[in-house]
């Protein structure tokens, strides 16, 4: 792992340097430049991490396909978490609350406040979830719920109550408590003895 | 540039799952195969080569597949069989390399598209240009060997299970071609008797002309392994009342083995005994019985049979085991425990 020194600049464990020095021992088994560029692209590709900008593409050697946006809807290049392991962490028991938690993925990590199911259909397929059997009664039952609630051109947003409860996960009892504390109190009806008491 | 003539092929072992004659499970045996086989610790990468793409539907769902064939033509943003194998067929180059979905625990796919009977046309006259020692040819060919052979090294693959189209066209002669292995899946009905007896003959005639193609071929091309061995055979979809298999479909088990036996494992061994190393009953891999109930479940669900909420306790143990045997038997006999 590279050390930062006081500078704060990064440096090169010595792990680091033997990991280095056998991936440039492996690239030199390539003839040429163009060669290595195209496998270190390939392996930034696969890796999910930013492939160089300088990708050469159409000219009959193996590239692999730059990052675009398209690609960033379905898979995240740069985030801190991914959201197959912000699944595992927060682990959702029901499709309303996997709902919930990968609108909640869409709001911070994506930036992506207001969705439409497809999107959370696509991050579902991302996060390696299983299949919602129905995506659209999914969305529409966590909306019933009040972890979503509506937004403009019939999109979806997380509601406060949603994210709250998406935070307080995996704790169990606590989600509990905040979806105890967020429920409408009921007004007993007053009987009319009670009603009676009250006249005199 | 060539199809990259160094790619190596990697560990994993290649398996299709083949039989010409559709509705037998094809793709329900790759799904809960493969989670089996990932159950016992292994890495699977299933490749939807069926331009029904059934496979994608059944583990993705059905929003997400309609957008990925939506986006598949695109130049950067396709993510499906298809989008890698594009610009081989509108020869503006080689093999764009596409990242897989994960979607069960270690087991990945590559989705298939509808745009592959594209690719399945531009196949004949591929094979043609083979025969003329065209590297066009060659490169279009494998070109699905090639993509397989990267996306199973970059994810440390054990083995490889390609979904095949229920024909005898070019696209399936290539991805058996590519294989190592092939399972023979066989519903108990007179058609899945009378469809084996033309697989062996047709196998045959494929590997007997990949042969000639191998001879002939310039050096430096990316070539198919181009002799796929018969690991077993699984009886499917037979009712079970008793314990005892119903009567209406028990007459058909012997009579699947003995074609299994005469129509395909001698045809082949007949090419070279090595195609064929296992005959009679002891090829068969397993026996699946119509689960009902679970089988729909885990379609609509998108899990494999023993994950489903749906049935008993009873009927998805008895799934999980039925696959498991299956799992450890074709480990065994690719070798890779």
């Amino acid at each position: 792992m590279a050390v930062r020194s006081e500078d704060g600049e990064a440096r090169f464990s010595s792990n680091d340097l033997e990991i280095l020095n056998e991936i440039l021992r492996a690239l030199a088994k390539l003839d040429s430049a163009p060669d290595q560029e195209r496998m270190l692209n390939t392996v930034a590709t696969f890796l999910g991490l930013p492939a160089h900008a300088n990708v050469r593409s159409g000219n009959g050697a193996l590239s692999p396909s730059p990052i675009t946006s398209n690609q960033e809807s379905l898979f995240s290049e740069d985030r801190s978490i991914s959201p197959k392991q912000f699944m595992f962490e927060k682990q959702p028991k029901t499709d309303i609350e996997k709902v919930a938690c990968l609108a909640y993925y869409l709001t911070h990590y994506r930036e992506i406040p207001h969705f439409k199911t497809l999107d959370i259909s696509k991050l579902n397929t991302e996060a390696a979830q299983v299949k919602f059997a129905n995506a659209a009664v999914a969305v529409d039952n966590a909306t019933k719920r009040n972890f979503l609630a509506l937004a403009s051109k019939g999109m979806k947003q997380l509601s406060a109550l949603g994210e709250q409860y998406v935070l307080a996960l995996p704790d169990r009892e606590k989600a509990r408590g905040i979806m105890e504390n967020a429920r409408p109190r009921r007004r007993t009806k007053r009987t009319s003895q009670q009603r009676n008491q009250d006249y005199e | 540039m060539d199809p990259n003539p160094t790619t190596s092929r990697g560990r994993a072992q290649r398996i299709a799952i083949f039989n010409h004659k559709g509705g037998v499970g094809k793709t329900t045996l790759n799904v809960n195969i493969a989670a089996a086989l990932a159950s016992l610790g292994k890495r699977i990468l299933l490749v939807d080569s069926d331009p029904q793409c059934n496979l994608t539907a059944y583990l993705i769902e059905e929003s997400v597949v309609d957008d990925l064939l939506d986006t598949s033509d695109s130049e950067d943003g396709g993510r499906t069989v298809w989008s890698a194998v594009k610009p081989v067929v509108d020869a503006t180059g080689t093999i764009r390399i596409i990242r897989p979905i994960e979607r069960l625990s270690n087991v990945f796919i590559l989705p298939g598209d509808i745009r592959l009977s594209e690719f399945e046309q531009e196949l004949s006259p591929m094979w043609n240009e083979c025969f003329q020692r065209k590297p066009k040819g060659f490169r279009g060919t494998t070109a699905l060997s090639n993509l397989v052979d990267h996306v199973a090294s970059a994810y440390d693959i054990d083995f490889v299970f390609y979904d095949a189209g229920p024909n005898i066209g070019p696209l399936n002669r290539v991805l058996l071609l590519d294989c190592d292995y092939f399972i023979v899946p066989a519903a108990c009905d007179l058609f899945s008797i009378r469809a084996l007896k033309t697989l062996g003959y047709t196998l045959v005639n494929w590997i007997n002309d990949w042969k000639t193609i191998e001879e002939l071929a310039p050096t430096n091309v990316h070539m198919l392994p181009g002799s796929p061995k018969f690991l077993g055979y699984i009886p499917q979809r037979f009712r079970v009342y008793g314990g005892d298999v119903a009567s209406s479909y028990a007459r058909y088990l012997p009579r699947i083995e003995k074609s299994i036996s005469s129509d395909l494992v001698t045809v082949l061994r007949r090419l070279n005994p090595s195609l064929a190393p296992f005959s009679g009953g002891a090829s068969e891999l397993g026996q699946v019985k119509d689960f009902g109930t679970i089988a729909t479940a885990s379609q609509t669900q998108g899990k494999p049979m023993k994950d489903v909420d749906a049935g008993t306790p009873g009927q998805r143990a008895e799934a999980e085991e039925t696959f498991l045997e299956i799992a450890l038997k074709i480990v065994t006999r690719t070798g890779t425990v």
